[in-house]
């Protein structure tokens, strides 16, 4: 394999704050309900704020809150497999967010049911033979928000289009009239400085 | 480990959850097979995490309180299985042994009519469609006998393959378990199966394949493009 570039380790990025909503999961996974309703208040207009952003699909305001009632009852049900080790409580809640807009969007299509769900093609959750890397859920969000803040305007556009409005590169390719080749290099560049890119 | 991966911006679409089903599908039987793109997609998701969830919008007041009232009424976690337990059948009339194939292509195995099995497209290839609950792509199992040469083709479309059991190879490159191709439209390759066993891999496929000459056109009705 290629180099593998690992972040220089570091202890000192951590806030007082920031491991607050991994305990409160870890609280909800013994069915704590005090623990729930935090999390609720906080991650629930965060979630709301995600679908109604995310270009596919386009939801109501209506739709968007019920899909704020199955994630946080997913959560809810499956934080008993929550583990602090493996993810930060915002990857973990986001994977969860992600899967239920991608149900959506395939119920919307209305297809014939397969016989997989979305969950056995998004599963990374699961995976549990996967090595983590320690370091990645050190880093707080008020940090990575900021190194995205200081990327040149066309790599802050297209990361924005991708993370926030959840389009495909090549969606994003189309509606900025640029060559694929473009928005990928962009897209690498990006990550490099925002350095979760594992390979050169 | 794998030796072809998919590019940066598949994996961020899949992190991202905008990669189409029939790509995810290829994504993630490429990530179970390979720890590094896995990590990867791991710390795509945490940006994921960091910037998808920055916007707030108001919830409506009694939203929590009405989410609080069905959480004792809701059907109990169930755990899942472990990993030894979630070994579905192997379905042996498809494939030469089930040696550990990713969970995901077990799954989809299942959904295929038990008398499918495989038919034949030439003498070397044969496929087997795989239902997805997409039509946008064709995705299924295709075999290359051992030995065997496939119809030099070109692309009107996008295709994606994971090698799953075996090898092939084509003027690119050898291709084994786990690596992931992607070949676009317009690119024409011909590949060849390792002399001394088969290879399985799945695709998926979304348009017609074009066929370079007039003798391949004798195949052609055969690789005709039905999404299931
Ligand atoms: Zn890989």
């Amino acid at each position: 394999m290629q180099n593998i570039n690992r972040r220089p380790v570091s202890m000192q990025g951590i806030e007082p704050g920031d491991q607050q909503w991994e305990l409160a999961l870890c609280r909800v996974a013994k069915g704590d309900k005090a623990a729930f309703s935090a999390l609720f208040a906080h991650f629930g207009p965060l979630i709301k704020g995600m679908f109604l952003r995310a270009s596919q699909p386009v939801i109501s305001d209506a739709i968007a809150e019920e899909l704020v009632q199955e994630v946080m009852l997913k959560v809810w049900q499956k934080a008993y497999t929550y583990d602090v080790k493996k993810a930060r409580a915002s990857t973990w809640i986001f994977t969860i967010a992600r899967n239920c807009r991608i149900d959506l969007f395939y119920r919307k299509q209305s297809e014939t049911a397969p016989s997989i769900n979305t969950e056995d093609i998004w599963n990374t959750l699961e995976s549990d033979d996967c090595p983590v890397d320690e370091l990645q859920r050190m880093r707080s969000q008020r940090q990575v928000r900021g190194s995205v803040e200081q990327l040149p305007v066309e790599q802050q556009d297209v990361v924005k289009r991708v993370y926030m409005e959840s389009k495909s590169h090549q969606q994003v390719a189309e509606e900025l009239g640029l060559p694929l080749g473009t928005v990928k290099s962009r897209i690498r560049l990006a990550l490099q400085k925002l350095q979760v890119m594992l390979v050169n | 480990m794998p030796n072809f991966h998919p590019d940066t911006a598949l994996l961020v679409d899949y992190a991202s959850g905008s990669a189409h089903r029939a790509q995810a599908i290829c994504l993630s039987t490429h990530l179970s097979f390979c720890a590094q793109c896995a990590q990867q997609v791991r710390h795509l998701e945490e940006l994921g995490g960091d910037l998808a969830l920055t916007e707030p919008a108001a919830l409506s007041s009694g939203l929590l309180d009405k989410t609080l009232a069905t959480l004792d009424s809701a059907e109990p976690p169930t755990p899942r299985p472990t990993a030894q337990a979630r070994q579905i059948e192997g379905r042996t009339d498809l494939l030469n042994g089930q040696s550990a194939l990713p969970e995901l292509v077990q799954k989809l195995i299942t959904g295929i009519p038990a008398p499918a099995a495989w038919r034949k497209l030439s003498n070397s290839v044969s496929m087997a469609r795989l239902p997805t609950g997409q039509k946008d792509y064709e995705v299924a199992l295709q075999r290359i006998c051992a030995g065997g040469k496939t119809p030099h083709h070109g692309h009107t479309g996008d295709e994606f393959t994971v090698v799953l059991q075996g090898s092939f190879s084509d003027e690119d490159g050898i291709y084994s378990a786990g690596d992931f191709l992607y070949r676009g439209p317009g690119e024409v390759h011909q590949p060849l199966g390792a002399l001394h066993e088969d290879c399985i891999c799945l695709t998926a496929v979304s348009a017609r394949i074009k066929l370079r000459s007039w003798f391949d056109w004798l195949f052609a009705p055969l690789l005709r493009i039905k999404p299931m």
